[in-house]
């Protein structure tokens, strides 16, 4: 598994080269750059970026140890020039990604920044998640108070909801809402409820704090992290990885 | 029949100074009403109307004006005492009515509203930092929300930001439609259409940290430069 966190940045390209190494105070050296054109799978239509160049390569970066010195860790990069995507493979635990935006950030011309958090519309976000294809998490904040919207659609599918809300200890943090069963009656009237598609939320109101989301393709996964505009992306595979960032620059990056 | 006609004449011909007074009356009224709507563009429903009233009249009651104009008509009419007229009437009322047309034609429109919504790390309400418009920090973020009334009269709105030094504005997760500006110092957008409320979230880091003094972020609608909320983010 090779987790990778997600920034944005727009013309990028036009900075992009070694040169950006002339400022040896800073702790990041980018080590290669390759340019390649980026094929959409055929499993994500209508693919609004096909043609798109991706450039990537690795980096380095200097980690301090216990002595006062200092020793090169090796980690991988891409930048994806129409949807503005760029991914950081941080080298290993001890390195913060933002530690390394920053960096980077630090020496790019003042016209370009990549931003380590992304503005996300919730409506985007939304259809995003609900073609996961299992969600373990997805934490909304409403007007009535932050809940997990995954236990609500189990509790749902009680066949009295209100009562199992009152006796059934797996939805004792659903109780701690304020006026839960106001949402709970509201949701319930909607429809039957399969997925989160199914719940009746009210985005323009309504906040994704943060979820954790399973893909599948090919047999292997890829999970999605989401907090507070933090996206990390963790595949079992270079093919399912890039399958989910298609998915993502389609519903998402394409109407953000 | 001519009988009835020469009823009507009797009682309109000796009454037709009355008559043409409390006419040019309405029309007078009707003017008026008709330039306030002209001014305004107000062209909607009774509900928008009564949205902007409500707004102008809440930030009108916080500023000098409305204290000022309310002296002045009542130290005019106690000086002229109970003297009879419409003139005089109007004289007393125009010391505190035109100010605040005036007002209003220079800040409308009152609808685009902000508010500020608090909790704890549960979802909780903080009702006292609500009042107080103070934040507090969850590691290193600032996670504001911000309900926003644009009412429907307002197709595009621009509210500016005013970041305190020590932190920065790092995003802001949001409808479609609304975002933030490049160089992150105002929220930008179109009202959503089909509904005239949303709430925006608005992330700040902390980078070296706000001092005390220096710590307030303030929300101001570019268009009229009022201040829609200032939020005081504690060190």
């Amino acid at each position: 598994m090779s987790i990778s966190r997600l920034g944005r940045a727009k013309g990028l390209e036009k900075y992009w080269s070694e040169h950006l190494d002339d400022r040896p105070e800073t702790a990041v050296h980018i080590e290669s750059i390759e340019d390649d054109e980026i094929y959409p799978f055929s499993e994500v239509e209508d693919y609004p970026f096909t043609g798109q160049i991706e450039l990537r390569g690795e980096f380095s970066f200097e980690v301090p140890d216990r002595n006062g010195g200092s020793f090169d860790k090796d980690g991988r990069y891409q930048y994806r020039t129409e949807s503005g995507l760029f991914l950081l493979q941080a080298p290993t635990d001890l390195v913060d990604p933002e530690e390394v935006f920053d960096e980077i950030n630090l020496r790019l011309s003042s016209t370009v920044e990549i931003e380590e958090a992304l503005s996300l519309p919730r409506e985007s976000l939304w259809r995003f998640i609900s073609i996961a294809d299992s969600i373990e998490t997805l934490r909304l904040r409403g007007e009535n108070g932050i809940y997990d919207a995954t236990l609500l659609i189990q509790l749902l599918r009680e066949d009295d909801p209100i009562e199992a809300l009152d006796t059934k200890p797996e939805f004792q943090e659903l109780n701690s809402v304020e006026d839960i069963k106001k949402v709970v009656t509201s949701a319930e009237a909607s429809s039957d409820i399969e997925g989160i598609q199914d719940l009746d939320i009210d985005l323009y109101n309504t906040l994704i704090d943060e979820f954790q989301a399973t893909y599948w393709f090919n047999g292997m996964t890829a999970e999605i992290t989401y907090l507070h505009g933090e996206l990390k992306i963790d595949a079992e595979d270079p093919d399912v990885r890039e399958y989910v960032i298609q998915l993502f620059e389609r519903d998402v990056m394409a109407s953000g | 029949m001519a009988s009835v006609f020469s009823c009507f004449y009797c009682v309109f011909a000796s009454n037709w100074i009355a008559i043409a007074e409390v006419t040019l009356r309405y029309l007078l009224i009707m003017a008026v009403v008709g330039l306030l709507l002209v001014i305004v563009n107000i062209t909607y429903s009774f509900d928008e109307l009564n949205y902007e009233l409500r707004g102008f009249v809440e930030y009108y009651r916080e500023t000098s004006w409305w204290w000022l104009t309310s002296f002045f008509a009542s130290l005019i009419a106690l000086t002229i005492g109970s003297e009879p007229g419409l003139s005089v009437d109007l004289a007393v009322l125009s010391a505190f009515i035109a100010p605040a047309i005036f007002y209003f034609h220079r800040n409308y429109p009152f609808s685009l509203k902000c508010d500020y919504r608090s909790r704890d790390a549960d979802g909780k309400t903080l009702i006292s930092e609500e009042k107080e418009n103070i934040a507090s920090k969850t590691d290193g973020l600032y996670i504001l929300e911000f309900p926003i009334t644009t009412g429907k009269n307002i197709d595009k709105f621009k509210i500016n930001l005013e970041v305190p030094d020590g932190v920065k504005v790092r995003n802001l997760p949001t409808i479609s439609g609304v975002g933030l500006s490049d160089e992150k110092d105002a929220i930008i957008g179109e009202a959503p259409p089909g509904g005239d409320t949303f709430v925006v979230e608005l992330i700040i880091e902390e980078t070296t940290g706000v001092q005390r003094g220096s710590n307030l972020l303030v929300l101001s609608d570019d268009d009229s430069e009022r201040n829609l909320k200032s939020i005081r983010l504690m060190p």
